[in-house]
């Protein structure tokens, strides 16, 4: 088995594709799992000062880091993998195929009857005689929009896409949400279960189930 | 003092006209032949080099991050953001 990652970062997240850009520059130093652990135990504060401490802390050459996350080459990769992505399906994250097909089950049973299944019918192949790169292959082809998988997400056949840096998040100003002044007050029945006295300046009620 | 005459039988020098025409003919398609073949060549060479560019320009400038085995029977790709 081998697990590969591409990159998706969704157009509502503020920090997503700088992100995004700034684990490949840490992939280009073999960092990229280090510096992902980073991202994902601080999801909410990852701008540039952030991403370039988080860099330090994993050892990484703080300069070469810094130069790499304005190489427009890094965009552009982001950019074509979140395309291809596109092109094959890709809504929302995480989305997993497995040899080119959608992997559709999320937990860990589910998975791993997934991936048991997609070796046995790999090894069939194997069998059969084809090498273990033909017979991935075939598996990929033969999945559902195989072909452009195989194309763009396994190829990584270049896509064209737009080099615009990305717009600076919006600083939308921080609106205090209005208090809730409404007084409710709690009817309280003849046989309802409570505790306490029932002249109570305080009542706290439970709306509950039970599972 | 009169002058020699040329001998009726005496054999022709040159070229007659009709191959005259035919050389001229082959040496102007030859010619032509060569300019094409010569644009052909550039058109080649430019496309390989904007074939080349477009790679260039387009390639992945960074290798793909994953973990296990190097010659995997199946590969697990996942789209991922980070935040």
């Amino acid at each position: 088995m081998r697990v590969e990652y591409r990159q998706f970062p969704l157009s509502f997240h503020k920090y997503a594709e700088t992100s995004a850009v700034a684990s490949f520059a840490a992939q280009r130093q073999g960092k990229f799992f280090e510096f992902v652990d980073k991202l994902y135990a601080n999801l909410k504060d990852q701008d540039a000062k952030a991403l370039e401490g988080f860099a330090k802390d994993i050892g990484m050459d703080v300069a070469q880091f810094q130069a790499d996350v304005k190489d427009p080459e890094l965009l552009r990769a982001v950019r074509m993998e979140a395309k291809a992505g596109g092109r094959v399906g890709v809504s929302g994250t995480p989305s997993m195929f497995l040899n080119g097909a959608k992997l559709e089950a999320r937990d860990v049973p589910s998975m791993k009857t997934a991936i048991e299944k997609e070796l046995a019918e790999v090894d069939t192949l194997i069998k059969a005689g084809d090498s273990v790169a033909d017979a991935r292959r075939k598996r990929i082809l033969a999945a559902k929009g195989g072909v452009v998988f195989y194309d763009y997400v396994v190829q990584r056949k270049p896509i064209e896409v737009d080099l615009t840096p990305p717009k600076p998040a919006p600083k939308t100003p921080k609106k205090a949400a209005p208090v809730d002044k409404t007084v409710y007050q709690a009817e309280i029945f003849p046989g309802d279960p409570m505790k306490g006295p029932a002249d109570a300046l305080v009542t706290i009620v439970e709306c509950t189930d039970f599972q | 003092m009169a002058r020699a005459r040329k001998p009726i039988n005496a054999p022709a020098r040159g070229m007659s006209p009709e191959l005259k025409s035919i050389a001229l003919i082959a040496v102007v398609a030859l010619v032509g032949f060569g300019m094409w073949w010569s644009s052909k060549k550039d058109d080649g060479a430019k496309e390989k080099a904007a074939a080349e560019g477009a790679a260039g320009a387009g390639a992945y400038a960074v290798s793909i991050p994953g973990y296990g085995a190097e010659e995997p029977h199946a590969v697990l790709v996942k789209f991922t953001d980070f935040q």
